[in-house]
């Protein structure tokens, strides 16, 4: 088997995919209302500060993964208790998005249909998938992307009609406080989340950019969130899209054009699921890299089933309801990662500074 | 079939000596202990009018070998010519200067390559006193002649098509790229049938490690015969599983040159008029070679259309089912009354009509396609009368169901290819969607891209030009740009070189 | 180790094969409602779906069946109608909803709740209020359409060339109950008797205040509402004029409608200036003027925009008086416009509104005379 080589591109697409990843259905930063576009710029520039961080790490250990990376930074068991946070992150981060996925499902097309039943089937690609390797991964999402770009593209210009510019203003009404929060929250999901692809990528000095793949995928996924959101509010009207689970797809809903263009809102799910499946699938390849790391074996693949099944079954037990499922997410989740998404990288970076300069003056 | 090799091992395991002897009587009889029992083979024992020393025998094959040209080339002047004055250690020499007026002539001791030319259409000269024969090409069997394929037919275009005969088919190609470049080389493959193999790339385009990686594979093929090239295709091929070609064919000359042009490399195969390429990529499935004849906007135009026909193929019956039994809320109101009204008293669910239809759609293209053209037609009378129409009007099938199995027969006749794979694709996503609606559908289709990004044709990725959307990479896929504007040739596969119009060219 | 793959395999089948049952349905296993009505009486609810049956056969037809059924929530009388012989009810393609004034009456929500949390119904049904009679006999008397719902859908599609009755569809109705500072408002549907036949017509609107119906508007004053809300899409301006004693019935068509609606603070008192901009032509005329000149157009001009001005002003003395219910929006202008003062001023806009001063401005562009340039002549 040839080394896996991804080009820049490939891994922009598939960061992207994962920016959209379960966003793109369940909305984003709701409570700053119609200001909520204003709240992405805010998480964006905070997000544009982290992800220097992430870059830097990455230049500093060129062709290295976070674990490999906090094994050196801070030795055999620091490291490898670190190693297990992440680990957990990723894990658990994965769990929500497939827990996410069925809830959608279950919600809107199928109440009846037992939750294993959607979860054995997202699971199965995702596994599969993660099996092929990173390089079908990155492939299949430069592919997806393009499919999913020309989806958007099409329904959002259809809404148009049903659109009202009034639903923005006034700017600020609230003040910037709530702004500030859902910002906060946009940052931490699903912005910083994109700390996974640490440890699911090993560039090549040679061929990747980090700074580039990071930027470009940051700005071009928070651009589709920011077309995304803009366009929900447009539509809905910022009283009426905070009483939904799902914006987008009720968005897509209300669009009728003509007797025959209508009823379209299938096409949310199929962006939907395309990009949770890149999403879930990242999350079980960084867990299942870490766990690699840890144990040193030559190949993450014989975990990835053992991995995954793990987390279909804790993605089922997660939440009772879909209701606790929304007030993690929206309440709890920011705090709850920020230690994962901004303190970790900055002390590893810190100390990875010290070390290399050490390192520097003893040779 | 099974007999015949059968009696070949028994023989093949009888005590034969390796090289011929001295004495002509001795080999002769070597010869009819070899081919005993088989009486095409023809031994004709011949004097000389001025040396009554000299004593031959000719063998050949009958049906294999051109008469007259041995009457003529070789009968004739052993019998005439006059030999006497010649010593004797020099006699063979002699006969294949002077005489034998044949343009390929070899000596030859050993009894395995001798016979194995005698399979070939060779005569072989013995004389008595001399331990080496002469392999004489006598080659003359019928043959057949280059007409167009009819599998792959074209409106404008050359209208030649491969025959069975290897050395007609290289020459062919031959005849189209002069260059010492191109490059033939034989190996024979099949224990039994011996048949003749023959790989040939453009030397300075082709990537050497794919011709390497052809030669291993094809070196580690162990099998009694090859009757077709589709034997080679199915045992070489990347993932054996997968129900996708990773090795490409085709039976016209001006398409297998193209694709030695752009670095491919193509395998022809004796007795069979299928020409194999590799690496074969997907969209390859979507071009025909007409494309680039024609005018390009009317080949983009067919190349999204075969795209699109595809896709429907693949998926119209899947959707619809999804649709029908799951996703009512998502059909525009109109359309979901008059399919409501036409399934009413229709006793099976929907699933099963459009399993059950296509299944007998396939039988009826199945039975078709082996039938003379005359009894072919009634079937699609039978076809299109009793199932069509009667099964409407007796309500056992919704006329809905109808049309979505016509569509879907329909498009999958758009891409003849892709055939095999399709009906596989289209029953997974139809059972899918039967379970889980279109997030089953949706599913399916992660499924099957995860299969076709996985896949690579001797170390190419199959899916080769997907998720791309620079000009240069996609100039040959979903559209067929033209040709002043084709000038780099497919990127993992001609990694040699890559430019196929010099820039020159198209600053004019 | 064949026999564990042959059970694994069978495994995999069995999960296809026994699974599809859950959420599959057929067509035919469910009718399609395409409209109901809900009626309320002492607390119970009183449902009437309107079903559509389609026949099979050569000569396919689509009929409709009205089947009744009551409970004490929404959802419980949908459900309670598996007592009766029939099919389970599919909503999705329900597009109408008739409300009976008297249920609208003790408030709105609890009836759309189902609408709004049940996925199978969507939000681009519309709603209708049935004015004074139960909601139920309005679908009785349906006529002889085919499926009448579908065209009292239609029907209120097309009241964008009358624009006398609003069209409000379930997401923008909740949209506006959650709003401050707008009050929502629904075409209303009554049946009327013609030529010894009793058909339903769709006129008129019903006020809301919260979400308890208040009062009604007649047709013309409705299309004043949709001129102050912007909604006008078109429709005709008719009026008796006489000029010079010459009278005539002028019709105009509007083609396009530009409505602003601006809060300004003079003299310490907050002003709501509308301002609404007509695009018309002429439509007919049905009398003895001659406007192919100047002035006589202007004449026509300043007629018509007094009288949309005075209309206006009519309408919103009577929100202001008799339903004390800003159903033009003005709060939610002023929350966009100026939200400063709008904090101040929210916690008393109901009282605020009854007393706010409305200035008025119309104006009316008369831009072609349609096909005709003079009305038909007599030449004696």
């Amino acid at each position: 088997m040839t080394k896996e080589t991804i080009s820049d591109k490939q891994a922009i697409s598939m960061i992207v995919m994962f920016i959209i990843g379960s966003s793109i259905v369940f909305g984003v930063g709701s409570e700053a209302k119609q200001d909520i576009w204003l709240a992405i710029i805010i998480a964006l520039i905070w997000a544009f500060i982290i992800m220097f961080i992430y870059v830097k790490i990455y230049s500093l250990f060129p062709e290295k993964n976070l674990f490999q990376i906090i094994d050196f930074v801070f030795g055999k068991y620091i490291g490898k208790f670190i190693s297990l946070l992440y680990i957990w992150y990723s894990f658990h981060l994965g769990a929500l998005v497939l827990n996410d996925t069925f809830q959608f499902i279950k919600v809107v097309s199928f109440p009846e249909t037992p939750e294993y039943i959607l979860l054995i089937f997202m699971g199965t690609v995702c596994i599969w998938a993660v099996k092929e390797g990173i390089e079908v991964l990155c492939r299949m999402s430069s592919f997806f992307i393009i499919l999913l770009i020309i989806i958007i593209i099409l329904v959002s210009s259809l809404s148009f009609s049903v659109m009202n510019i009034n639903n923005l203003r006034p700017t600020l009404y609230n003040g910037i406080n709530p702004v500030l929060n859902s910002a906060f929250g946009i940052f931490s999901f699903p912005f910083a989340e994109t700390v996974i692809f640490l440890g699911v990528f090993n560039f090549e000095k040679s061929k990747n950019n980090p700074f580039r793949i990071y930027y470009r995928a940051l700005l071009f996924g928070g651009a589709i969130i920011f077309i995304l959101s803009l366009r929900n509010i447009l539509v809905l009207g910022s009283s009426f899209l905070e009483s939904l689970y799902f914006p987008s797809y009720t968005t897509v809903e209300l669009i009728e054009i003509g007797e025959f263009l209508q009823r379209i809102e299938v096409a949310v799910s199929v962006v939907f699921l395309y990009a949770a499946f890149i999403k879930i699938s990242s999350c079980l390849l960084c867990s299942c890299k870490g766990i690699e790391n840890i144990f040193n074996l030559d190949s993450y693949k014989i975990l990835v089933a053992p991995v995954g099944l793990l987390m279909m079954t804790f993605a089922c037990n997660i939440y009772e309801s879909i209701m606790e499922m929304m007030e993690w997410a929206f309440l709890v989740y920011k705090y709850y990662a920020f230690p994962f998404q901004v303190i970790i990288p900055l002390i590893i970076l810190i100390i990875a500074k010290i070390k290399t300069k050490k390192q520097l003056k003893s040779i | 079939m099974l007999n015949f090799f059968k009696n070949k091992n028994i023989k093949e395991t009888k005590n034969i000596p390796e090289n011929l002897s001295k004495s002509l009587d001795q080999n002769i009889e070597i010869f009819k202990n070899i081919f005993h029992s088989d009486d095409t083979v023809i031994f004709r024992s011949i004097k000389n009018q001025y040396d009554t020393n000299f004593k031959g025998c000719i063998i050949f094959i009958s049906g294999m070998v051109n008469i007259e040209s041995i009457n003529s080339n070789i009968i004739e002047p052993l019998m005439r010519v006059n030999l006497k004055y010649i010593e004797n250690s020099l006699v063979l020499n002699t006969l294949k200067n002077k005489v034998i007026s044949s343009c390929e002539v070899f000596e030859s001791e050993t009894i395995d390559e001798i016979t194995i030319s005698l399979f070939n259409g060779s005569t072989i000269l013995l004389i008595e006193d001399s331990e080496k024969a002469l392999v004489i090409s006598t080659k003359g069997y019928v043959k057949r002649a280059i007409i167009e394929p009819d599998s792959e037919r074209v409106i404008r275009g050359p209208r030649e098509g491969f025959t069975e005969e290897i050395l007609t088919n290289l020459s062919l190609v031959r005849r189209r790229i002069k260059t010492p470049n191109l490059k033939f080389e034989f190996i024979k493959i099949g224990k039994i049938t011996k048949t003749k193999v023959c790989i040939c790339y453009i030397d300075s385009i082709a990537d050497n490690r794919i011709i390497n990686e052809l030669y291993k594979r094809l070196n580690d093929i162990d099998i009694d015969g090859i009757l077709d090239s589709g034997y080679i295709q199915e045992i070489i091929k990347d993932s054996p599983f997968s129900p996708f070609k990773t090795i490409g064919s085709s039976e016209r000359p001006d398409s297998i040159t193209a694709k030695l042009l752009e670095g491919r490399i193509a395998v022809f195969v004796d007795g069979s008029p299928l020409v194999l390429t590799l690496p074969y990529v997907f969209i390859e499935y979507f071009q025909s070679n007409e494309d680039y004849y024609l005018n390009y906007y009317y080949a983009s135009f067919n190349r999204i259309l075969r795209v699109f026909g595809a896709f429907l193929s693949a998926s119209v019956p899947a959707i619809y089912v999804a649709l029908m039994t799951f996703h009512q809320e998502l059909i525009p109101t109109p359309l979901l009354l008059s399919i409501a009204t036409a399934r009413q008293k229709v006793p099976f669910p929907t699933i099963f009509e459009v399993l059950g239809l296509l299944l007998i759609f396939e039988i009826v293209r199945e039975t078709g396609s082996r039938l003379p053209a005359t009894i072919g037609q009634t079937i699609s009378i039978v076809g299109t009368l009793v199932i069509g129409q009667a099964s409407v009007e007796a309500r056992i099938i919704s006329a809905p169901v109808i049309i979505i199995v016509a569509l879907t027969g329909i498009t999958e006749l758009l891409i003849p290819k892709l055939m095999s794979a399709m009906i596989i694709i289209r029953f997974i996503l139809i059972i899918l969607s039967s379970v889980l609606g279109l997030y089953g559908y949706i599913f399916g289709t992660i499924g099957i891209f995860i299969h076709l990004f996985s896949l690579r044709s001797f170390g190419v990725p199959y899916m080769l030009g997907y998720g791309s959307i620079k000009p240069q990479d996609i100039k040959d896929t979903f559209i067929r740009a033209p040709w002043w504007y084709m000038i780099m040739r497919p990127k993992l596969i001609a990694k040699k070189n890559f430019i196929r119009q010099s820039r020159k060219s198209e600053d004019k | 180790m064949k026999f564990k793959k042959a059970l694994l395999i069978s495994l995999i089948f069995n999960c296809f094969f026994l699974s599809g049952c859950w959420n599959y349905r057929e067509i035919e296993q469910f009718s399609i409602v395409s409209g109901f009505s809900i009626d309320k009486s002492e607390n119970i609810y009183n449902l009437t779906f309107e079903v559509i049956e389609s026949a099979g056969g050569r000569d396919k037809k689509t009929s409709t069946k009205l089947i009744s059924s009551e409970g004490l929530t929404i959802f419980d009388a949908i459900r309670n109608i598996i007592k009766y012989p029939g099919k389970k009810l599919y909503f999705s393609h329900a597009k109408v909803v008739i409300i009976s004034s008297e249920a609208a009456k003790e408030g709105i929500i609890p009836l759309l709740d189902f609408i709004n949390r049940d996925i199978e119904p969507r939000y681009n049904t519309k709603i209708l209020i049935s004015k004074n009679i139960e909601a139920e006999k309005i679908l009785e008397n349906g006529g002889n359409t085919e499926i009448f719902c579908y065209s009292l859908d239609d029907m209120l599609d097309a009241q964008k060339n009358l624009s006398n009755a609003p069209k409000v569809e379930v997401w923008e109705f909740i949209d506006d109950l959650g709003k401050i500072g707008i009050s929502p408002t629904l075409p209303t549907i009554t049946l009327e008797k013609k030529n010894n036949k009793v058909i339903p017509k769709i006129e008129g609107s019903a006020v809301f205040k919260g979400d308890k119906l208040v009062g009604y508007l007649n047709g013309s004053e409705t299309k004043s509402l949709l001129f102050i809300k912007n909604k006008i899409k078109g429709g005709l301006l008719t009026k008796k004029i006489d000029i010079e004693n010459n009278y005539a019935n002028i019709s105009l068509e509007i083609f396009n409608n530009k409505t602003k609606i601006k809060p300004k603070i003079e003299n310490n008192k907050l002003l709501i200036e509308i301002s609404t901009d007509t695009d018309v032509s002429i439509g007919e005329i049905s009398g003895n003027i001659d406007f192919s000149k100047e002035e006589e157009r202007k004449k026509i001009k300043s007629y018509f925009e007094e009288d949309l001005e005075n209309q206006i002003k009519d309408l919103i003395k009577k929100a202001q008086t008799e339903y004390e219910s800003d159903i033009f929006g003005f709060g939610k202008v002023i929350k966009i416009k100026m939200p400063s003062l709008w904090k101040e001023i929210e916690p008393k806009w109901k009282e605020l509104f009854k007393t706010i001063d409305v200035s008025v401005k119309s104006n009316i562009n008369i831009k072609n005379t349609a096909f005709t340039s003079n009305p038909i002549k007599a030449g004696d």
